[in-house]
């Protein structure tokens, strides 16, 4: 590989590099700037150095020729879909920085600006190297670096216990899971003989080499993703981590990760098990892979898991981890169909998924610094408080019910027409049902908002970029859910 | 043809009030009183010019060019290289004899209510936005002909029915509002289901394609189903019929039908009575309106196997809910109950499947919906006197508050069904059509025990809070305000007016109403 | 005056008192002589109504036929048409009148009682606070009644009926003050409404086979042979169904029992309504469907009307209430009616109907004028000796009492006496003759109840001083009515002959026997005329008939026989009370033993009320109380299930979460400090130690490595 194609043809990863540079030149600025410069300076170059990656990617967004020719191709992939990940995860790493900005648990453990900066800047790394992998060896490799990464920033309220115990258990499951998927890309390598993704395909789709062999493999491989996702019954870790973990790395967990996890999980489907897509877009598969079967055991466990669960939370931000779960079942309902529509639906959804959810996230956001906890009654009342946030989280609650006229439901809309397309009526069922459920645990946030009246007479206000940034969510959500064309044709684009 | 946007004025001019009403500031609570007030008035004019430019031949249900007012635009146009993640959806209005009497009913019992609300004093900002929100709802159901915007107009009514019911309802509301809440949600996602189920079915010409459509009326004609859909007519599987019972569980909560009606006592006990006034008046048409749009015009040969079960839960209806009535001992829970009992006569009049019975049913809820705002807004006013309901705590009311009985009078016997007022009329005609109806004969009979359960609770009650002796306690009770009386003057007027001259509605129905029967009648037999 | 010119008279005449009620009502509270209004409006009508009957009876007759015929005026117009394009079978539901002979005369009647009531009331009622909403009330009443006079089809008989139910419900819960009258409106309503219910189903029948409710329409439809549901059978049980709307407002066996109570109405209203005109509805109905009525239907009618009069007179006789006895006696008298039609004794039952209409009425305002006179007592067993202080009032009440009871020169002597004569004809005709002796018993019953009431009121000596010597006799408002209603009582405005009443001219001209539609084999055929076939009568446009040879031979004999019998059998009545209540020939004081459960079972009225409330009454309000209980506990109940159980399962998943999955976790985290625990206490700090570790490791290492 000569050094000149690598130069060529690096601009196709253009987003990573420039996170990468501006990961340095945090790591710099904390090193060499003083302590008042950098805790002002670090914010501003991460942000500004996110929106350039984003705008950078924007410009090549459907270019695709080029790594063709180099040697990348084995290991990383680039497409619109890898790209609308990166987007989605950019744009999502944008607000967690801005959310870290105004976050008052952040704030207050300056001293390690520069540290927390740079550490989510890596693991934005990660995450953009695991959308692209195309190699088990890179998967490997972007899912520890996302994961250790992580853990640190989980952890990152040393002086709060919850915090330390999420950090700690969050690296227990973590290691635990990694390994597992570890074994099985080893095992998976001794089969095959090759670390490419691409490569197993040809192995997973010769029926004479049928064992069961296949199977744990496979499973091995899904346990790490499953992990990252957090799907049911490879969840656990999400309720702790997500409680302890201060709120805007609860968020990033809850929407960037998850998206980068989710396009792993697209890549090992379609890559390894797809044979072919019919005219009319659903897909065929290797035949003994029974993946409609497990996804639909998978999605059922995960919605219902995550919705019962999120019943009797307490705490909202663990209410919305729990939820998070049921989120993730619902988008592998979608999985279960194992068609180009299906697949799009999840596209959508994630789209809508993440304006409701960070929405959602950044509402707690502001409700723990003002009355320092996440429990349900410290909402009480809040909607009188302040009423723009408690009408902005009722919407992004109700976007996240998957009401009209709401984006969360276009995304609902579009996973049961898929479902539907595909026949899958009792999936689909219980799908909705799940949504009725979900109604009362979100609505409860509502309640304790309008119909119940807090105790004390405090008085909060939000500042005006405060309530902007309530509104830049909470407006979309709304126009979205009546109108979605512009979005759905982008993210269609991206799925050729 | 462009023509005035009558329907979009009707149904989004509560939003504008809306945002008036948001913008005002707190201080100004008159104001935003008469806002709400002003918006459901210049409702009423419009329904009333509608009316006058009706025409009262053209059938709708399943024929496009015969709606009126139409109002027919791309909303949502996605195209997909193959057909996957086109979807098209249109803003589609339009009114035919069906659905023109609910949008009168709506506007009139809403422009009651606004008025009934005019002594809200607690958040009369959020109250005004919330109740134009919903009436922005349920306008838009009556008009909307895109099952889409249908289903978007349906949910919208939700949320704010929720916080009406939780922040300005009684002692239990908390608890009564989820009820509806869940209750409802719960019935509306298998409406979702069988929507996308019909729209992945059929598929109408567009631009000189075939493409998939959410548009009611075509869903109407049978040729517009694919012949593969998951819900065409040559399916042989249950399908279809599986699609109209969740069709029909979805609505039959709005309605509420037993043994789905447990929100609605609830619900009307702990609502405000303006709150009520909406419930009862124009939500449960919803439902009934809802199964004839959808469940009948789009599912005849269904229809034509299933009207049994359809009379038989009317009459379960009817029966169940006069007796659960009569126990009550509180006066706005047996009306709620009472409630339930007359929506029976929808459901029979429904499953008659001749021009008469569904008739009757059309009518029955318009007269339901104009007679039990009547009875919400009496118990209003004493409630507003005396903060209790409790039918064992009055007596001999007539005494002191003679005008007050007066209306309270023609309203029970309305109830009853006495003749020369509404009630009596859609009574009549639900029995009539459903004892044409052979299969349901004897499920019409035994109804009829419905019309003298009807008078025992009533009279009852009649006689526990307006006759006998009077009650001291109450010895500070005015008789009714001149507010008071505009909200009653009016309801008594149609309800008269309706007794009289039926013709008045029924012409107006007639055709769309023949046109459903003969859908029904032509329809393939399973 | 012309047919239209009638029919729009007849149209006034029926709405004007809907006027009156209407201004009424809105001014009554705020003038104070409003009911001068609405009495000038019912006097109007009245003229009306005399005007109508004398061009109807002597215009509108057609003697063609050899015999007067009633020629029926009518105006109809739809009121509903639904015109159903695709099978070109349009809906219609007609509204219209129907002016004969019969509408002509109970239009009469009911407004020379509403008027002479209207009368008796602004003395009656002249200290009442409500007093010009009794007489809007009044008015209401008159239209509805009119309107169940005048219609020509079913579904508006079934309004009005109803209209009058509300009218009848809102007078005698005037006074709703009082427990007892409130109880008794409701009552009346509600049982009313059961016969309704019946009428109802009928008139479901009737629109299901015909699609019209117009009572020509279904005559003549069933004439051609058009049967509901194709079967004799069901014609009967749909004529019966019809009747059960009678038995309701007709208060007849077994739905008689809201009647007495009604009494807790003011007296006038007993008089108007509940004994003169709406009580009479009921037979009204049965004449104008009488000829769609098959056999058996009208045997059963007959059951029904002999119960009805019979089962009142033995209640009646031990009664103390001037009142009951009088609303028994009502019963009684209505019973005789049905009785008749059932008979087939169309003729004499509508006869009846008018003369009782009168003599009852004026019976009750006599009572109303008693209990004026007396400051509102109403027991008997108070009274006494009032003869003297009330003349009028005693003379006219006895007129009224000698008229009920049959004797000659009244116009119940008449009536009656066709009645029996119709049950004794039926009994020669068919063998029942069970009819005659109940009729002649209950001539006799009567008798003597109403001579035991006159004589314990009016007779003898004062047994209450006190309320004696303030009693007075009542102004003339109240005391002409009750003269005017006497001379009504006489023959003479029904025939010429006082011992021959079917000779006059209401018998002979006014009133003819509609011919029966039903099928031949389930009629009674001595009820059609051998000489002229209905299909010439409906082509000359009337059906009325007289009967055939053989019933009017019989009928002649039976007249000539019940003649003397109910005269016989009325004195012997007479007699046994004078010798009771007046001589004390015979003392019942105390009661024979064996006569005393006989008393206690009349005096309870057969214990119908209670009987009621334990078959009906309760068992309603504790299926009511169940389904309620039902409705919160159980189904409710699963609803809240639902929701515990979900709440359940996710404590449930909370549990598993909490304890086991994190008890997992802590485990590890406390495995992972143990070892930490562990190794820190290794963690020496000495260099040395950590190298002697390592080559410790480094020798298990190896040993495991060459082992292996």
């Amino acid at each position: 590989m000569s050094l000149q194609y690598f130069f060529d043809n690096i601009a196709m990863l253009r987003s990573e590099l420039v996170i990468a540079v501006v990961f340095t030149a945090v790591v710099f600025v904390d090193l060499l700037a003083s302590k008042k410069t950098a805790l002002k300076l670090v914010p501003v170059i991460s942000l500004v150095g996110i929106i350039a990656a984003a705008i950078y990617l924007l410009t090549g967004f459907y270019q695709t020729a080029g790594l063709d020719s180099v040697g990348l191709k084995d290991y990383l992939t680039v497409e619109p879909l890898t790209n609308y990940f990166k987007l989605l995860i950019l744009f999502g790493s944008t607000f967690i920085v801005v959310f870290s900005m105004y976050s008052d648990e952040i704030q207050a453990i300056s001293e390690r600006h520069g540290e927390y900066y740079s550490l989510l800047l890596a693991t934005l790394f990660g995450m953009l190297l695991m959308v692209s992998a195309n190699d088990y060896i890179v998967l490997y490799i972007s899912i520890e670096l996302v994961s250790l990464t992580s853990y640190v920033l989980a952890g990152s309220m040393k002086t709060d216990p919850k915090s330390s115990e999420a950090s700690l258990k969050y690296l227990l499951y973590g290691a635990s899971a990694s390994g597992i998927m570890l074994f099985g890309i080893s095992i998976l390598y001794g089969l095959v003989g090759s670390t490419s993704i691409s490569d197993s395909y040809t192995y997973f789709s010769d029926i004479t080499k049928f064992s069961i062999t296949n199977f744990v493999v496979m499973f091995f491989i899904l346990v790490g993703i499953g992990y990252k996702i957090s799907s049911v019954p490879f969840h656990f870790w999400t309720p702790d981590v997500y409680e302890g973990s201060p709120t805007v790395i609860t968020a990033m967990l809850s929407v960037t990760s998850k998206a980068a996890g989710f396009m792993v999980l697209i890549r090992f489907i379609v890559e390894v098990f797809r044979v072919d897509v019919t005219s009319n877009g659903f897909w065929t598969m290797l035949e003994q892979y029974r993946w409609e079967q497990i996804f639909t055991v998978l999605a059922i466990a995960s919605m219902s898991i995550g919705n019962f669960a999120a019943l009797r939370q307490k705490s909202v931000k663990r209410m919305l981890a729990y939820s998070s779960i049921a989120h993730i079942g619902y988008m592998l309902s979608a999985m279960a169909v194992l068609s180009d529509s299906g697949l799009l639906s999840i596209l959508y959804y994630f789209f809508f998924y993440y304006l409701m959810n960070l929405g959602a996230f950044v509402a707690v956001v502001y409700v723990v610094n003002k009355t320092g906890s996440d429990s349900i009654e410290s909402f009480n009342g809040i909607g009188y408080k302040m009423p723009l946030l408690g009408v902005a989280l009722t919407i992004f609650l109700v976007s996240l019910t998957g009401l009209p006229p709401t984006a969360g439901f276009i995304g609902k809309f579009y996973i049961v027409m898929a479902m539907l397309e595909a026949k899958m009526i009792p999936l689909t069922i219980v799908f909705l049902l799940n949504s009725v459920v979900a109604l009362y645990y979100y609505i409860r946030v509502v309640r304790h908002m309008f119909l119940m009246r807090s105790d004390d007479s405090k008085k909060y206000t939000l500042t005006v970029p405060e309530n902007g940034i309530l509104l830049l969510f909470s407006v979309p959500v709304v126009i979205f859910g009546i109108y979605f064309t512009p979005i759905v044709e982008f993210i269609k684009s991206t799925l050729k | 043809m462009q023509q005035f946007p009558f329907l979009t004025l009707i149904t989004f001019l509560p939003i504008l009030g809306m945002i008036a009403v948001l913008a005002l500031p707190n201080t100004s609570e008159k104001l935003m009183k008469y806002i709400t007030i002003g918006v459901s008035a210049g409702q009423v004019v419009l329904a009333g010019i509608m009316w006058s430019l009706f025409n009262f031949s053209l059938p709708g249900i399943s024929n496009e060019s015969s709606l009126q007012f139409v109002e027919k635009f791309t909303w949502i146009n996605i195209q997909g290289g193959s057909w996957i993640g086109t979807i098209k959806i249109d803003y589609f209005l339009g009114l035919d004899g069906l659905s023109m009497p609910m949008v009168i009913l709506s506007a009139i019992v809403t422009l009651i209510a606004g008025i009934s609300s005019w002594n809200i004093d607690k958040s009369v900002k959020g109250y005004f936005a919330l109740f134009l929100l919903l009436n922005t709802g349920m306008m838009g159901v009556f008009v909307a002909l895109d099952f889409f915007l249908f289903y978007i107009f349906w949910e919208l009514m939700l949320l704010p029915m929720y916080f009406l019911i939780g922040i300005w309802g009684g002692k239990n509301r908390e608890y009564a509002a989820i009820k509806f809440f869940l209750y409802t949600l719960f019935g509306s996602v298998f409406i979702l289901l069988s929507m996308i189920a019909l729209y992945l079915s059929t598929q109408e010409m567009y631009n000189g394609t075939k493409v998939f459509t959410f548009n009611l009326i075509a869903m109407a004609n049978s040729a517009n189903f694919t012949q593969d859909g998951i819900l065409s007519m040559t399916n042989p599987s249950n399908l279809r019929l599986f699609a109209f019972i969740l069709l029909f569980i979805g609505f039959a909560i709005k309605i509420p039908m037993f043994p789905f009606h447990t929100w609605l006592p609830d619900a009307h006990v702990e609502a405000p009575t303006p709150i009520s006034v909406i419930l009862a008046g124009v939500l449960l048409k919803l439902g009934g309106y809802g199964i004839l749009r959808i469940n009948y015009a789009i599912f005849p040969d269904i229809t034509k196997t299933v009207f049994w079960w359809i009379a038989l839960f009317g009459m379960i209806n009817i029966i169940y809910g006069a007796y659960a009535a009569m126990a009550q001992k509180d006066f706005k829970k047996l009306i709620a109950y009472s409630s339930i009992s007359h929506m029976g006569y929808v459901l029979l009049g429904m499953a008659a499947l001749n021009t008469i019975g569904i008739s009757g049913a059309i009518l029955q809820m318009f007269n339901h919906g104009t007679i039990t705002a009547m009875l919400f807004l009496i118990v209003g006013v004493i409630y507003d006197r005396a903060h209790t309901r409790g039918l064992d705590e009055f007596g001999g009311l007539a005494t002191k508050m003679p005008i007050y009985t007066g209306f309270v009078t023609v309203a029970f016997f309305a109830a009853i069904g006495l003749p020369g007022l509404s009630g009596f009329i859609s009574e009549s005609f639900v029995f009539l059509g459903a004892f044409s109806q052979d299969s349901i004969r004897i499920i019409t009979v035994i109804s009829t025990l419905g019309i003298l359960l009807g008078a025992g609770y009533m009279l009852w009650t009649m006689q526990r809070i307006y006759l006998g002796p009077f009650n001291e306690r109450w010895s500070e009770f005015k008789d009714l305000d001149a507010r008071e009386l505009l909200m009653l003057i009016p309801l008594t007027a149609i309800i008269f007016i309706l007794g009289v001259n039926p013709s008045l509605l029924l012409n107006m129905m007639n055709t769309s109403v023949n046109a459903m029967v003969d859908l029904i009648n032509h329809s393939p037999m399973k | 005056m012309n047919e239209i010119q009638m029919l729009y008279f007849a149209l006034i005449a029926m709405f004007l008192p809907l006027v009156g009620f209407v201004i009424t009502l809105f001014t009554g509270k705020k003038l104070k002589y409003a009911y001068i209004f609405e009495t000038t409006i019912i006097t109007i009508t009245f003229i009306l109504s005399v005007i109508l009957l004398l061009n109807k009876v002597t215009t509108f007759i057609d003697y063609r036929f050899g015999y007067a015929l009633d020629v029926a005026l009518v105006w109809a117009g739809n009121w509903i048409t639904l015109p159903n394009p695709i099978t070109g079978n349009p809906t219609i539901i007609e509204l219209g009148i129907k002016f004969d002979n019969l509408a002509a005369i109970m239009l009469f009647v009911v407004s020379t009682v509403s008027m002479l009531v209207h009368y008796f009331s602004i003395a009656y009622m002249h200290n009442d606070p409500r007093f010009n909403r009794f007489f809007a009330y009044l008015g209401l009443f008159t239209f509805s009644m009119f309107g169940i006079v005048l219609t020509h089809n079913l579904l508006m008989m079934y309004m009005f009926w109803e209209l009058v139910g509300l009218s009848s419900y809102l007078l005698i819960g005037f006074w709703f003050e009082k427990k007892s009258a409130s109880d008794a409106s409701k009552k009346a309503f509600i049982v009313n409404r059961v016969g309704d219910l019946g009428m109802f189903a009928g008139v479901m029948i009737i629109f299901l086979t015909y699609g019209t409710f117009t009572f020509d329409k279904v005559f003549a439809a069933i004439n051609s042979g058009v049967l509901p549901f194709n079967s004799d059978f069901w014609l009967t049980v749909t004529g019966l169904l019809l009747f059960a709307g009678a038995i309701g407002k007709s208060a007849q066996f077994p739905l008689h029992v809201w009647l007495p109570d009604a009494m807790e109405g003011p007296t006038p209203v007993s008089a108007l309504i509940h004994a003169a005109t709406m009580v009479a509805a009921g037979v009204y109905l049965i004449a104008r469907i009488f000829p769609m009525l098959t056999a058996d239907a009208l045997l059963a009618i007959a059951i029904i009307g002999a119960l009805s009069s019979i089962i009142p007179a033995t209640i009646a006789i031990t009664q103390n209430d001037i009142k009951k006895v009088l609303a028994y006696s009502t019963i009684s008298q209505l019973g005789y009616m049905v009785l008749a039609l059932g008979v087939g004794a169309f003729n004499y039952a509508f006869f009846h109907l008018v003369t009782h209409a009168f003599f009852k009425a004026g019976l009750f305002l006599g009572s109303g004028s008693v209990i004026h006179g007396m400051h509102h007592e109403q027991d008997i067993r108070e009274m006494g000796g009032l003869r003297k202080k009330m003349p009028i009032t005693y003379y006219t009440f006895l007129f009224f009492t000698l008229a009920i009871s049959g004797v000659p020169l009244t116009s119940g002597f008449l009536s009656k006496d066709g009645v029996l004569a119709g049950t004794l004809a039926f009994g020669m005709l068919t063998g029942h003759y069970l009819f005659t002796v109940i009729g002649f018993f209950v001539a006799f019953l009567t008798a003597t109840y109403m001579f035991r009431l006159v004589i314990l009121t009016f007779h003898g000596k004062p047994r209450n001083l006190h309320k004696y010597d303030h009693a007075h006799e009542s102004p003339y408002l109240m005391t002409i009515p009750l003269i005017v209603l006497a001379l009504l009582t006489t023959f003479i405005f029904y025939t010429a002959n006082p011992i021959a009443g079917h000779s006059g001219w209401f018998l002979k001209d006014w009133v003819n026997t509609p011919q029966t539609v039903a099928p031949e084999s389930s009629r009674f055929d001595f009820m059609i005329s051998e000489a002229k076939t209905y299909d010439q009568q409906i082509e000359a446009g009337k059906h009325h008939v007289i009967h055939s040879e053989e019933y009017t031979h019989t009928m002649h004999t039976a007249e000539a026989i019940s003649m003397v019998l109910s005269l016989a059998i009325g004195g012997i009545g007479i007699l046994l009370a004078f010798s009771i209540f007046q001589w004390k020939k015979i003392s019942l004081d105390p009661l024979p033993k064996w006569m005393v459960p006989i008393h206690r079972f009349s005096y309870n009225k057969w214990y119908f009320d209670e009987l009621y409330d334990v078959i009906a009454v309760q068992p309603t309000l504790l299926l009511a109380r169940f389904l309620a209980w039902f409705d919160r506990t159980i189904v409710d109940g699963v609803v809240n299930g639902v929701a515990t159980i979900t709440r359940a399962f996710s404590m449930v998943i909370g549990w598993i979460d909490t304890n086991i999955v994190d008890g997992l976790v802590n485990f590890s985290a406390k495995l992972a400090d143990w070892f930490g625990y562990l190794f820190r206490k290794t963690q020496t700090g000495s260099v040395q130690t950590y190298i002697v570790y390592a080559i410790v490791s480094l020798i298990i290492a190896f040993v495991l490595l060459v082992t292996i």
